[in-house]
């Protein structure tokens, strides 16, 4: 159990610039999640970590040890004490469950009954007691999964590394897999550094989250920091579900966002904020958008373009000359498509950003 | 409608077709393994595809023990197919073990590690292994003898192995190939180093390629002829292949240059037992080979 703290590290392959001056503290027997689109550096990162890749410049400390500096200092992953779990689980297909779970305990040379006492725990915890004589091409993926993760627990770790463990599972699998590895990682207290595309996985696990994009880091924080208040267009687009529309305006005389095809009033706390500001990103969740059948003070008229109703609310697409929203509203909420809606959006809840630098204004 | 009656004639006549066709194969190939066997346990057996009258084991007994069967004309030349076997065993042995050995050494780097001109040293294995190894038996030639290699088993071995080598290196680096590197470095992080990675998980990944390789390499010399009829020139180092060779040359029947084909096909019969039984021992792994691919999860 440690602390991980990387320092303006950087990695290349060849002229591919993978991961871009990164520097994070992940705090002993935190969950972090690193969390971005394929090809943001996550999974780069999280191997910088493993020892499997080597860092091109700056520094990677365990504790107040350092495991990697680029030049001297190189610690390999078998002297990092670390457990990794890949995404396509790396189970040794000759091994039974047993003997796969036992690996890191038996190369480390600890005491046979040992071994068989923690194995037969951790296969009671992870559910998998009855599995331990077959081989891992008899079992699920949500078995494998488990006994990829009861691999990982076998010694005690001092950093957890998951990489997109739940990719490969179905949908309701996941989602109770999600609540099980928060409750193990709560029950084990290990230091543990997630990687994952999922925006939704991230949100109901981390104790903190590192929104990652073209290698570089774009905000940490935690699961309500980044939906709440996103630092940056890149974040604001990237969580959330249906996303936040992020719509251009730009700030005309002083009172006004001039989106084209209607004009809004900002409140007096924008209007201080926004001078000097021309072009602007307004960026607004689709549930602080209320939508109304009927004509009211203040509301834009919209036209229904399309209704996608999921049970417990209904999507719907808004278009209004070519500039198109989402909006949440309650099931019972009818509509058709061409059916006239107004809608009122809730300044407290919404966000504007700087065009040009992408960078949150309020 | 029309359509649909020619379809109804057509498709069983077709299979009809087929099915005759592949009988006549199946006769085509499968007669003179017939003939073989019946010739090897009939003590009149002749160059006709004919059932014995009666059986007999004598042409095994004969071929074991050199000795003449009573009753027939005697062998002009005794057969050693003890000692033959022993030394074909001797030379299937060692190649095999040269093969793996290096093939397993050899196609692990070549899968793992980037070097420059790997992919001309590739293609230069490649090469050699497609080369017929009677195009390159001259300067071999000389190579054995500078080496002491003539008329020794050992050298045999060697110099068979060598023409086996370079295809099994492309085959087996396949394997390698195909086993995920997500498994070795799972292993480094639990704590083995390279060599402990190699002997824990790859090699046991790798098992059912090494089990081909080594199929392939034993079957490659035990059949191997040219190059021992070569390499070797004393009887009692001749391998089976030889022996059998001999047997044709200087064992003729009664009537003239004949050959005597019961004992032959008895020989034939035991040449071919030890390639059947390594088939059948590493069949399971055999089943597991897709095309160079494993499925590894």
């Amino acid at each position: 159990m440690v602390e991980v703290r990387l320092e303006e590290v950087t990695k290349r392959f060849g002229n591919v610039l993978a991961v871009d001056r990164i520097t994070l503290k992940v705090r002993d027997k935190e969950f972090i999640v690193l969390l971005g689109p394929s090809g943001c550096g996550k999974t780069t990162t999280l191997r910088l970590i493993a020892g499997l890749e080597k860092v091109t410049s700056g520094r990677i400390y365990f504790g107040d040890k350092l495991v990697d500096d680029g030049e001297t200092t190189y610690v390999t992953p078998q002297r990092r004490n670390v457990s990794m779990v890949f995404q396509s689980y790396a189970l040794f297909p000759h091994m039974n469950v047993f003997e796969n779970i036992a690996f890191p305990a038996r190369i480390k040379k600890l005491p046979k009954e040992e071994i068989k006492k923690r194995v037969n725990e951790l296969a009671e915890l992870l559910k998998i007691k009855d599995l331990l004589d077959r081989k891992p091409h008899e079992l699920s993926g949500g078995q494998q999964q488990r006994v990829a993760l009861a691999r990982a627990l076998m010694i005690e770790p001092s950093v957890l590394l998951l990489d997109e463990p739940l990719a490969n599972l179905d949908a309701k699998l996941r989602v109770y897999m999600r609540a099980e590895l928060k409750r193990l990682q709560r029950e084990f207290k290990c230091t543990t550094i997630y990687v994952t595309h999922d925006q939704v996985e991230a949100m109901s696990m981390a104790d903190r989250i590192v929104v990652m994009n073209q290698g570089r880091i774009q905000q940490v924080g935690t699961p309500d920091d980044l939906y709440n208040r996103p630092a940056n267009l890149f974040v604001a687009g990237f969580i959330g579900s249906p996303p936040m529309n992020l719509l251009d305006c730009t700030v005309d005389g002083r009172e006004f966002l001039n989106f084209g095809a209607f004009k809004i009033k900002m409140p007096e706390d924008w209007i201080a904020v926004t001078q000097g500001v021309g072009e602007a990103i307004y960026g607004i969740r689709p549930q602080d958008i209320k939508v109304y059948k009927e004509r009211r003070e203040g509301a834009i008229e919209f036209v229904v373009y399309v209704t996608e109703p999921l049970g417990d609310r209904i999507v719907l697409t808004l278009v209004k000359d070519d500039l198109w929203i989402k909006a949440l509203a309650p099931p019972e909420f009818t509509v058709e498509m061409g059916d006239k809606v107004w809608i009122l959006f809730n300044f407290e809840k919404a966000h504007l950003f700087d065009k040009r630098s992408e960078k949150l204004l309020i | 409608m029309s359509g649909d009656i020619l379809k109804r004639i057509a498709e069983p006549s077709l299979q009809v077709v087929g099915y005759v066709v592949l009988a006549v194969m199946f006769l085509y190939i499968l007669t003179p393994l017939v003939w073989m066997f019946l010739t090897a346990f009939n003590p009149e057996g002749g160059p006709f595809l004919e059932l014995p009258k009666e059986f007999t084991l004598d042409n095994f007994v004969m071929i074991f023990t050199g000795e003449p069967i009573k009753g027939r004309a005697g062998a002009a030349h005794p057969f050693y197919m003890t000692r033959w076997i022993q030394n074909s065993f001797f030379i299937a042995s060692v190649a095999l073990l040269l093969v793996v050995t290096m093939a397993s050494m050899a196609a692990y780097s070549l899968s793992r590690l980037d070097f420059p001109g790997k992919s001309l040293l590739m293609t230069f294995i490649l090469l050699i292994g497609f080369m017929p190894s009677m195009a390159k038996i001259l300067p071999l030639f000389k190579l054995c003898l500078m080496f002491g290699f003539v008329d020794n088993l050992f050298g045999v071995a060697v110099v068979i192995a060598s023409s086996i080598l370079p295809t099994q290196i492309w085959i087996l680096k396949g394997f390698f190939d195909s086993i995920p590197r997500e498994l070795e470095e799972q292993a480094w992080v639990c704590g083995c180093g390279r060599f402990t990675t190699l002997m824990r998980v790859v090699l046991p990944v790798a098992g059912p390629g090494i089990a081909v390789v080594a199929l392939l390499s034993f079957l490659g010399a035990w059949g191997s002829f040219t190059i021992p009829l070569i390499l070797i020139r004393s009887e009692d180092l001749y391998p089976i292949s030889l022996g059998i060779a001999s047997v044709f040359i200087h064992n003729p029947g009664e009537i003239g240059l004949a050959v005597d084909y019961g004992p032959l096909c008895a020989l034939s019969i035991v040449y071919a037992i030890p390639s059947l039984a390594i088939y059948y021992l590493t069949r399971k792994y055999l089943m597991q080979v897709r095309l160079g691919k494993m499925e590894v999860r």
